[in-house]
């Protein structure tokens, strides 16, 4: 089966965007997550005709944004981490007040001070809204583990949200 | 929705409206496939051979300049046949640019760590055609001028800056065949067994004149198909047809040697292995080599199963198979008597 270059095209401008979001979400930096969906989507490309035949395209690059970035998280951890808050200068909405922007930023990182598989679970879970059942074949791990790794991921981002001074938050008990 | 569903949405919606060029994205992704499909067919091996000739360097070239071959008389014989360097970049600029591009592919690296031509620098790098050339888009800078240690001890890894998204493998091609590199259509897979159309289309696809070669083996999966093909001289070359590409394997890299191998050599492994497709641990792997004395098997084993085997033809073996976790395959060589000779695990020897 041939890669058609028009259906790729039009692939990539569906899922680019919640797929830099999801990288985001796991490395908490634009730029790395970009590079991260730009991987992804080429390997997209690679492996087309064989994710066209037995379906899959999007999570497949789910998976291997994911992956990317748990693998990138565990090369940094090998070295003394510095985390430093990026500031962006997006422009503010209407109702879109400082104190939200700063919230946010705390959101990702407690975010990136949760175990990089437990922060997938969390993500796939919540972000991507995937099923227990779909977490865990991207993870390559056993239902069990995705609803373990959740609970854990939660538990850790409560006491660090706490830790930052967030105000407490309904988090769902588990998975 | 519950606050933490909320919470990650509005923190991932707060971020830039950055948006990827799919042309862009488009460009890589031929380019990955088709360094892939060179690796795949022994380009890593090959640019070894490219990386230590930048440095030491290779014979003189000129032996021949273009030669347009009768398109009706296909070559069944290996003719070493060297080029200028900057035919070679010529040549290669059209095979590794995409549609619409414009880049000067270059094998040349300035002191300041460059890429330029190497006929500017004087520099020597592969320049037989039918041999796998590592070429850089001329301009790109942090080049390492000498190959690190890793890669002068043998690896077969690449030294140059993110070789796989930037760098290109080019099989060199004949200059009469450049037409069908630049005009290269998707198009069905010939049958295995119509052994003249399928060297026909490694010719084509690879812009390589093996069409009069005799195909001794071939080995099919859901996506590819493999041959092996030998030149009346005693050449070998393998071929890996996809859909839409193709490449040949380097030529002397499959040179049948004058004493057939019979027993283990760690040190030069008896094959050529590749699993291509990894990310997941699944995909295609493929391992051939021509190296053998005839009577021996060759199977490709994924944990107690053997996926495919191989009986040694004038010593070229091939064989090729899915597989769902690249950790457990290799590669098993058993002699007339029944003893394994070996048994190599695939991931273990660097093949992965």
């Amino acid at each position: 089966m041939a890669r058609d270059d028009a259906e790729y095209v039009e692939f990539v401008e569906a899922v680019q965007d919640r797929l830099r979001r999801t990288a985001y979400l796991m490395t908490g930096d634009w730029t790395l997550a970009a590079d991260l969906t730009q991987e992804a989507l080429i390997k997209v490309y690679v492996a087309w005709p064989k994710l066209e035949r037995k379906g899959g395209l999007a999570s497949y690059a789910r998976r291997t944004v994911v992956s990317a970035a748990i693998d990138h998280h565990r090369k940094r951890a090998r070295r003394p981490e510095v985390l430093v808050y990026h500031h962006t200068d997006h422009a503010v909405g209407e109702g879109d007040g400082a104190g939200d922007r700063a919230d946010r930023a705390l959101v990702v990182q407690a975010l990136r001070k949760v175990p990089e598989r437990q922060r997938a679970c969390i993500v796939l879970r919540y972000f991507e809204d995937l099923s227990v059942a779909e977490t865990a074949s991207i993870l390559k791990c056993s239902e069990g583990n995705v609803k373990s790794q959740t609970s854990h991921g939660i538990a850790a981002l409560k006491r660090e949200l706490a830790a930052l001074g967030m105000p407490s938050l309904t988090l769902p008990m588990g998975a | 929705m519950n606050d933490l569903n909320q919470l990650l949405h509005d923190a991932a919606g707060s971020g830039d409206d950055h948006r990827l060029d799919p042309r862009d994205l488009l460009t890589a992704g031929k380019r990955k496939v088709r360094n892939r499909r060179l690796a795949l067919a022994g380009g890593a091996v090959a640019a070894v051979v490219a990386a230590a000739a930048l440095v030491t360097g290779l014979p003189s070239d000129d032996d021949r300049q273009d030669v347009v071959d009768d398109p009706d008389q296909r070559s069944s014989s290996y003719e070493e046949v060297r080029i200028p360097v900057d035919e070679v970049e010529r040549r290669c600029s059209v095979v590794l640019n995409g549609e619409g591009e414009s880049t000067r592919w270059v094998g040349g690296v300035d002191e300041d760590g460059t890429a330029v031509s190497a006929a500017t620098t004087g520099q020597r790098i592969e320049n037989r055609e039918g041999h796998i050339a590592e070429l850089l888009p001329a301009g790109t800078k942090g080049v390492s001028y000498f190959p690190p240690p890793r890669r002068r001890e043998g690896w077969s890894g690449s030294a140059l800056p993110d070789a796989d998204e930037i760098g290109g493998l080019c099989l060199i091609p004949q200059a009469d065949l450049l037409d069908g590199v630049e005009n290269a259509q998707a198009a069905p897979l010939p049958p295995a067994d119509d052994h003249a159309a399928v060297a026909d289309l490694c010719a084509h696809r690879a812009a390589y004149d093996v069409g009069g070669w005799q195909v001794v083996a071939t080995a099919e999966t859901t996506d590819y198909l493999f041959a092996m093909l030998r030149s009346d001289n005693g050449y070998y070359a393998a071929c890996m047809l996809e859909a839409d590409g193709g490449a040949l394997l380097d030529l002397e890299g499959l040179r049948h040697p004058a004493e057939p191998r019979t027993a283990p050599d760690r040190r030069y492994p008896p094959y050529v292995g590749e699993c291509a497709d990894q990310a997941n641990g699944d995909g295609v792997c493929v391992v051939y080599g021509a190296d053998l004395a005839d009577g021996f098997r060759v199977d490709l084993v994924g944990g107690e199963r053997v996926l495919a085997t191989s009986i040694p033809t004038n010593g070229a073996y091939l064989v090729a198979a899915e597989i769902s976790n690249s950790a457990e395959v290799a590669i098993r060589i058993t002699s007339p008597d029944g003893d394994v000779l070996e048994e190599v695990y695939l991931a273990s020897h660097g093949a992965l």
